[in-house]
């Protein structure tokens, strides 16, 4: 009670702020360095890019609320930077103007998103069979690709471009940022995802986002290196963690909440899969996605929500430490390609979807390998293990007919992974689900209105038996899930803790 | 003398760079430590260090520290290593670790001991154990390769042990190439072997690296020279063309290193004839142009390396207005460098003043401190001694760094 109260002072003095701040219309590219300051209100137009060359520092405490339904957006250039200096007690939030900052909607598309482009390798061959520009299936450093939802301007194609030769690339840094209500795009019927982050390099450094109610995904990440701490993704209307063209990072620590952000089809208001990870395209194709995700809290929406982790392209995933709860579908879905029908698993010589399960983590394919630059290996976010995996996890509440079965025939619920398969209690404090809700006549939401993500007991069965072994990346955090028994590091910053969705 | 630290460092930028190391190429074997410098290159190094200083550590300490290295580096290249260490101590971030497990290495390769570089091995480390994963990762690849270099592989091996990441790892392979007798030849042949059969990518990268290493160490043994070449372009098969290329030069070099233009003009010409496959984008492509021109060059081929050099400003001048504006300058350098070892001091100098002009079309001053840092360490490193109006317009340059970064 103590902290809600204190929250409600915060979100006042933010509000009080508001009030007496002075609104900023941004209507033009950002070619000169500038600092958005936490006395204004930025109001963004229309599409806007942080040119190459320029920085952008958002202070801490700075609201971008942009007007709803004109589709003002934010785009970070190849070769421009972000910094985002929000804090616990001071975000940065990015919102719309219907946004009241205190109130949960059935609400999204009403402004764009962030986007950030960057230098980091990225695997775009192909696309829907067809070939991207002149790229290879190589990792030779020369793809590029044009990012998803942005419109090249004739002279000016190379803002709209992600992709490059150096994975060390350094875009920024972004923490304690809120995004909701996004999504909309600037004249294309077009989706935008909350946060887009295409080629970006391991020097980028991300922490405390938040995705609150998005058209599209949450995350998409394309390529590139970049690491993400403290992550929460909540109401979106497609896959809340989406990763394609050869991601190979890492992420700790995140809260996963599938629902609802419009009354539409699922992948455009409905959400879909909690994660969807594409390998490469095509699949054949290096980089392709190596990653590991360690310490999530995954709800889903029993009865329809999509899958926990879809698999395609020969995505290689490790999941480690955490919570998989109400899952619509099946823990593991096996998708196999990302629909063109030309490729995935197995496919030209590739590792099969069974073999990926089996095999070390430190085989690579040498389908289409290369060594792309003297010293920078491409390969660094699994340092033990299988290739894919699912290990020290807890799955609860999991009732669809088939939610284990492909697990099981990939060997999840083998003891060796020490996961802990439908305990009796929740390994959560607490979750209320508000009433259903039949949408776009196929779709039955019970959205989650108040989450205490706390590990519900500090013993035996919720401790997991390992933890990361830390490299100051990576916290070795001993439990399942992406909260200890103490704290939510949500409260205080975040449109869930603003609007009264846990604390 | 200076001539000699001229055309050593020249060779640093065709060969060290290309083979990502860093350190001069030291034939006696001899240790160096400071070495003679003409005055415009001590002032451009200085000018160089000032401006990366100049960026403001917040938001840009990564930037900053970057460039700062950049300009270490290229006082190793210029064996200052006393100012290198100098400007180490500067160094606000995981880079300073770098450096000094560079410094570390280039004394070494140039025939100090342990006892002369332990003070470095120990500051690296310091700083690797503050630093995250990946970055610590790479410091201490560095310093094992150190170890190995020294001799003291146990120490090497139980240092790369403790790196995370496997992909870091392997990197020995190459030091033990620049070390191996030809009584262990077939040994080191059968583990690089083994090391391509894993098929892990990384791996195979670092044992096609070694190759190169032992293609230079073995280079007058034809026959051998002859079945390192095979190995290469058999594990590369599969590879792109930018790591045969990269691989070609390499071994183009490593026969100028040993008078063999003939064989030096066989590997340049394809290196041209495969980067001539690939549709690169100009920014990737007038740089390789560049360095094909130098090696034709230095391979006895001038007329070919002049009409390449044409071909690239030509490329540049007719694609410039789609080259983003940061890039341009660092597209440039290349082309004044290649000019540089060509003799073609006039147009080197030339070139150097457009890509100055070039690196303050960008109104903020982080991508101009970056530009004027790469101009200033390419002119000292190559040995082009910039003339009045360039002085001036450099110094203008760096006076002129502020608000807006």
């Amino acid at each position: 009670m103590r902290k809600k109260m204190m929250m409600l002072a915060l979100v006042g003095v933010l509000l009080a702020g508001v009030a007496m701040a002075e609104e900023v219309l941004v209507t033009d590219n950002i070619a000169v360095s500038s600092t958005w300051t936490a006395d204004n209100v930025y109001n963004l137009q229309t599409q806007i890019y942080v040119l190459p060359g320029a920085s952008l520092t958002i202070e801490a405490g700075t609201l971008v609320q942009s007007t709803a339904g004109v589709g003002g957006s934010l785009a970070v250039c190849r070769g421009a930077k972000i910094y985002v200096n929000g804090t616990a007690d001071a975000p940065v939030i990015m919102t719309s103007t219907n946004d009241d900052l205190v109130t949960w909607r059935e609400a999204a598309n009403e402004w764009g998103n962030l986007t950030v482009m960057g230098n980091g390798l990225i695997s775009a061959s192909h696309y829907k069979g067809e070939q991207v520009l002149e790229n290879t299936k190589l990792p030779d450093g020369l793809n590029v690709k044009q990012m998803e939802g942005l419109t090249a301007v004739v002279g000016e194609e190379d803002n709209v471009m992600y992709g490059g030769n150096d994975d060390d690339d350094d875009s920024g840094s972004i923490s304690y940022l809120s995004l909701r209500y996004g999504g909309k795009v600037v004249g294309l019927a077009n989706e935008l995802n909350g946060l887009s982050l295409g080629g970006i390099g391991r020097e980028t450094t991300i922490d405390h986002i938040e995705i609150m109610n998005n058209v599209d995904d949450g995350i998409e990440i394309w390529g590139g290196t970049v690491n993400l701490s403290y992550v929460s993704i909540w109401n979106v209307g497609d896959d809340s963690f989406d990763v394609d063209e050869g991601w190979r990072g890492k992420a700790q620590f995140g809260l996963i909440v599938q629902g609802y952000s419009l009354e539409a089809k699922q992948g455009s208001g409905v959400g879909d899969n909690c994660f969807e990870t594409d390998g490469a395209e095509d699949s054949d194709a290096q980089p392709v996605t190596t990653a590991s995700i360690y310490n999530f809290t995954v709800v889903g929406q029993p009865k329809s929500g999509d899958h926990g982790t879809a698999w395609r392209d020969n995505a290689r995933v490790q999941y480690h430490n955490c919570i998989w709860m109400d899952l619509g579908e099946q823990l593991v879905k096996f998708d196999g390609d990302d629909g063109d029908g030309a490729s995935g698993y197995g496919y030209n010589g590739t590792l099969s979807w069974e073999d990926t399960w089996t095999t070390d983590y430190t085989v690579e394919s040498t389908v289409n390998a290369g060594d792309w630059w003297p010293n920078n290996p491409l390969y660094q976010a699994q340092t033990s293990g299988k290739l894919a995996s699912i290990t020290d996890s807890l799955f609860f509440n999991n009732m669809h007919s088939k939610a284990y079965t492909e697990a099981e025939a990939r060997g999840v619920l083998d003891p060796s992974n020490n996961n802990v398969v439908e305990p009796e209690v929740s390994p959560i404090r607490e979750l209320v689900r508000g009433d259903e809700v039949f949408l776009y006549g196929s779709y039955t939401m019970a959205p989650v209105t108040y989450i205490n993500p706390r590990a519900f007991s500090w013993d035996s069965i919720f401790a997991a038996d390992t933890a990361p072994e830390e490299d100051t990346f990576l916290v070795p955090a001993q439990f399942r899930g992406g909260f200890g028994p103490y704290d939510n590091w949500l409260a205080g910053w975040s449109a869930a803790s603003s609007y009264g969705m846990t604390d | 003398m200076i001539e000699h630290g001229i055309k050593k460092a020249i060779l640093f930028i065709c060969i060290g760079l290309c083979a990502g190391l860093v350190g001069c190429r030291d034939q006696e074997g001899k240790q160096q430590t400071t070495g003679a410098l003409e005055t415009f290159q001590a002032d451009l190094l200085t000018l160089a260090f000032d401006a990366a200083t100049a960026i403001p550590l917040d938001p840009h300490i990564k930037d900053r520290a970057r460039m700062q290295e950049q300009v270490v580096t290229a006082c190793l290249a210029l064996d200052q290593d006393d100012l290198a260490y100098t400007y180490l101590s500067r160094i606000p971030n995981w880079r300073a670790g770098m450096g000094y497990a560079n410094l570390a290495f280039k004394k070494v390769k140039s025939g100090a001991t342990l006892g002369q570089v332990e003070v470095y091995l120990t500051q690296a480390m310091d700083v690797a154990e503050q630093a995250e994963g990946w970055r610590q990762d790479r410091i201490k690849a560095r310093l094992a390769q150190v170890q190995a270099l020294l001799g003291r592989d146990q120490a090497a091996s139980a240092l790369e042990q403790t790196i995370e990441a496997v992909a870091e790892t392997g990197t020995l392979d190459r030091i033990v190439a620049m070390h191996c007798t030809p009584e262990d030849f077939q040994r080191q042949m059968e583990a690089l072997q083994a090391s391509v059969d894993t098929g892990h990518f990384d791996r195979v990268k670092n044992a096609l690296n070694a190759y190169a290493e032992l293609f230079d160490r073995f280079y007058g043994d034809v026959a051998r020279r002859g079945l390192i070449e095979e190995k290469i372009k058999t594990a590369w098969s599969k590879h792109p063309f930018t790591t045969r290329v990269d691989l070609l030069c390499q071994m183009a070099g490593s026969a100028l290193a040993h008078q063999d233009q003939a064989r030096a003009l066989d590997w340049v010409n394809e290196a041209k004839t495969m980067t001539e496959q690939v549709d690169w984008a100009p920014r990737f492509l007038v740089p390789q142009m560049a360095r094909l021109a130098q090696l034709h060059f230095q391979a006895g081929d001038p007329v070919q390396a002049t009409q390449e050099i044409q071909a690239a400003l030509a490329l540049f001048d007719a694609r410039q207005a789609g080259i983003v504006n940061i890039d341009r300058a660092g597209i440039l350098r290349p082309l004044a460098e290649a000019c540089q070892v060509m003799g073609k001091r006039a147009q080197a100098l030339t070139i150097y003043k457009r890509g100055a002009e070039a690196g303050v079309e960008n109104p903020n001053s982080r991508p101009r401190a970056e530009d004027l840092v790469g101009t200033c360490c390419s002119m000292a490193v190559s040995g082009a001694e910039p003339d009045v109006d360039l002085w001036q317009r450099l110094r203008e340059i760096h006076d002129g760094l502020g608000a807006p970064w």
